[in-house]
């Protein structure tokens, strides 16, 4: 058995589409993502220290300050927690090649079992401590002037009640993945897991900003708010409340919210896990006849192909189908293009009327809708790239690679590039294009046709050296120093949206200066494009990435 | 003509092929046989452009691939060892992807695929993705894109695993008559018996090495040795006799 537990436990590391060498990558960059949690709790300990000692101290003495930060501190780890085991949801339940390959030796099927449900217990347990560690020095500071309970019984508490926490959203996690595997026929299992997974990303993703907001919810908490009922953080604040023993109405509801929905978690988890157990044949085994190419949305009723773009067409399509039916393509889009939508909310729910710079809530909001468009299209356009960096079936590239020529490969990239425009671009402008109709009215167009020619410029500068096909290329991740990559990341982000956000504003405030604008970043892209065409023509497509060769000098030395 | 010329490959320190030199006429079937680890992939990777050769040339019609590159490939259809193929779309947008990626007219196209997923039997199969196919499903799927273009070179590695009695029978019928068409048909394989009833005439590879050419009809007339005895002379397999018992005797032995 525990050959099996090691077995799945390293199964739930592999996605898949990465190489060897992308697979040691992979750990590497797992093991930098705890380091990073780690310093993450270090940090917000460090920031809490300076709110509590500075000239504007923030108190979190007070019962419903306190009990607001220890919302946030048992909220953290649930999101980790909930992060981690989706992006092993595709391996929560035993599958067809365990059957297939584990059945037929001498190994019962509850041992099968029994090891996947350890192996999980053991991958949930690694992100459970280290979030909890990280939490640790924020929980020592925010419970330390606390005179009720002794240190360590509340911290006995707190760890009862938050791990209890984090383990609800792996039982609702496994409860849901379950609940579709059994009830979805097997036909649509994989678009119904697809799009759950996706949407569950979506979520998780937006809630970061509300998590961030968890210390804010003093006055609600105060008040006995019902709307704290939706929290699951303060389900659980509950429970710590009530095992430390001060039973007021209002947390002994949140504690019993948290007791029901455990507990149903626990119940559908562990039934769809009984009915696979028992009907493991029949529920895996059952006859596919996955029907994609027949439904009306999948037919290219706008999709006009002459013979001189057919590579490109073939490129934009591949990119189409690969979004909408791989697991890890969508979900990579969809989490990153999230984050950008949470740093959006994060900022709407920021707005407030700053009377001592004069600038009302309008003003404000004004300001938020100008900036969202360009921090949304940062966020896709990095959304598009990573999900279009990340192989699907590398070996099968074979089809790709045979049919490269120089003429083909100019019109594959200039696809790659339009995908990445009406993807990063022109989708975050639609979903946006509402809001600031309703605030700016007519000035509304002026800005909008700036801003897609900014974000225009953006994917330009980003694909200036692309050369892969979409999903083609073998990946591996953390090539580059991740302290860089994010430092210039954010650099371009708040040069991007400052820059973008003050001639959209100038577009709205003069028509003219728009025309102007928009003459200069049309001259910019023409520019971009030629060139971008010119190195295609001339540089092959990549189908192995490999770690970058050149060298880069320390400069120690003072010659 | 396809020509080889002198093909080399290394791979770091290790010379995958040796000099190998072979011709493949008009109307030609030539069984290209050899162990694991000769050559054979090596040959086949680099006759339909997907490796390049340490040195030596390969020409078809006597134009190389390096003269166009975009000329040869075109006139080439691959059908590789393993079913590699983007299991997350269906046959008919598989094959879609194929053909606009080689140029075809998509008028043409459509009607191509449509009668060659009917021909193939992958008719009912055509809006399930190939996820779900069969190994056998999937090898028809890389035959109907290896023949959509209609090219000159079909180059087939290994094929005829995992399909069906039938399946099978079509195969062989269908090779024939697109060499009696003047096709060129290069079946790199370990199968002896296909090779026979198939190949116009042979090339047998061992540790990178050219080591015997012959027609066919060299084979089992008379007293000249069988197409296996000849492969067993000059590749020099070891005598796996002691090995078979050493296994045997790992296992326990009765």
């Amino acid at each position: 058995m525990k050959t099996l537990v090691r077995h799945f436990f390293y199964g739930l590391f592999d996605f898949g589409v990465l190489s060897e060498a992308g697979s040691d990558a992979l750990k590497r960059v797992l093991i930098g993502i705890i380091a990073a949690m780690l310093t993450f709790g270090l940090l917000l300990a460090r920031i809490l220290v300076s709110a509590i000692s500075g000239p504007a101290a923030v108190s979190v003495t007070p019962p419903p300050y306190h009990a607001a930060f220890e919302a946030f501190v048992i909220g953290f780890p649930m999101l980790i927690v909930a992060f981690a085991t989706l992006l092993v949801s595709q391996s929560l339940f035993p599958d067809e090649t365990d059957f297939r390959v584990l059945l037929v030796l001498p190994v019962s099927r509850r041992v099968v079992f029994l090891s996947k449900l350890a192996a999980l217990a053991l991958f949930a347990a690694i992100f459970i401590v280290a979030a909890h560690t990280a939490m640790l020095p924020l929980f020592a500071i925010i419970s330390g002037g606390q005179a009720r309970d002794s240190l360590t019984t509340r911290f006995a508490a707190h760890l009862v009640a938050s791990v209890s926490g984090s383990a609800l959203v792996v039982m609702a996690l496994i409860a849901m993945n379950g609940a579709v595997l059994v009830m979805v026929p097997r036909s649509r299992l994989r678009a119904a897991a697809t799009a759950m997974r996706s949407a569950m990303l979506c979520a998780m993703v937006l809630c970061i900003p509300l998590a961030a907001k968890l210390p804010a919810t003093a006055p609600l908490l105060a008040a006995e708010s019902r709307s704290m009922y939706l929290v699951p953080p303060a389900w659980f604040l509950g429970v710590e409340e009530l095992l430390l023993g001060h039973r007021s109405p209002y947390f002994t509801r949140l504690a019993g919210i948290a007791a029901i929905t455990s507990a149903v978690s626990l119940a559908v988890a562990a039934g769809t896990y009984l009915r696979l157990y028992r009907r493991f044949d029949r529920i895996m085994m059952r006859p596919a006849h996955a029907s994609v190419g027949s439904r009306w949305w999948n037919v290219p009723l706008f999709e006009r192909v002459n013979r001189r773009h057919a590579n490109g067409a073939a490129i934009t399509s591949f990119i189409r189908m690969t979004l909408e039916r791989s697991p890890l393509h969508q979900g990579v889009f969809v989490a990153v293009a999230a984050c950008g939508a949470g740093v959006i909310l994060n900022s709407l729910l920021g707005v407030k009327a700053l009377p001592r710079l004069r600038r009302t809530y309008e003003d404000e909001l004004a300001a938020v809708l100008t900036w969202a468009p360009f921090a949304l299209m940062f966020a896709m356009t990095i959304a598009v790239r990573a999900a279009l960096v990340l192989p699907i079936e590398p070996r099968a590239n074979w089809v790709f690679r045979m049919t490269e020529h120089d003429s083909a490969r100019v019109d594959q990239v200039e696809a790659v590039v339009r995908s990445m425009i009406r993807l990063g671009v022109v989708l975050p402008l639609l979903i946006l294009l509402p809001f600031q109709w309703v605030m700016f009215h007519g000035q509304a167009i002026a800005s909008t046709a700036v801003t897609l020619a900014a974000g225009i410029v953006l994917v330009e500068i980003e694909m200036s050296e692309w050369r892969r096909l979409p999903f083609t290329c073998s990946y591996m991740p953390g090539k580059r120093f991740v302290g860089l990559t994010a430092l210039v990341g954010f650099t371009v982000f708040v040069v991007f949206t400052s820059v973008g956000a003050g001639l959209a504003y100038s577009s709205r405030m003069h028509p003219i200066g728009a025309l102007i604008f928009l003459a200069i970043l049309g001259t910019i892209v023409w520019e971009r494009r030629l060139r971008r065409a010119r190195l295609t023509r001339h540089t092959p497509l990549l189908f192995e990435d490999a770690l970058p060769t050149e060298i880069e000098p320390l400069r120690l030395s003072v010659d | 003509m396809l020509e080889a010329r002198a093909l080399t490959k290394r791979y770091g320190g290790l010379l995958a092929l040796d000099k190998v030199s072979f011709q493949l006429k008009r109307g030609e079937i030539v069984g290209y046989l050899g162990p694991n680890g000769s050559g054979k992939s090596t040959t086949v990777n680099i006759v339909v452009g997907l490796v390049e050769p340490s040195a030596g040339s390969i020409a078809l019609d006597g134009r190389t691939m390096a003269e166009d590159p975009r000329a040869y490939k075109a006139r080439i259809g691959y059908v590789p060892e393993e079913p590699y193929l983007y299991t997350h779309l269906t046959a008919t947008e598989y094959l879609t992807l194929v053909g606009r990626l080689r140029d075809i007219p998509e008028a043409t196209l459509e009607k191509k695929i449509a009668k060659l997923l009917t021909l193939l039997q992958l008719d009912d199969s055509r809006y399930s993705t190939m996820a779900a196919y069969s190994k056998g499903m999937r090898q028809r799927v890389l035959l109907a894109a290896a023949l959509m273009h209609n090219p000159d070179l079909l180059v087939l590695d290994e094929r005829f695993s995992g399909l069906d009695v039938n399946a099978g029978l079509l195969f062989r019928a269908l090779l024939t008559l697109l060499a009696s068409e003047g096709r060129m048909i290069l079946f790199s394989t370990h199968r002896f018996d296909m090779v026979e009833k198939l190949c116009s005439r042979v090339v047998i590879l061992s540790s990178g090495r050219l080591v015997a050419e012959h027609a066919m009809t060299a084979f089992g007339a008379g007293e000249s040795p069988t197409l296996e005895e000849t492969f067993v002379r000059v590749t020099k397999p070891p005598d796996f006799m002691p090995v078979a018992r050493e296994i045997v005797e790992t296992i326990g032995g009765r």
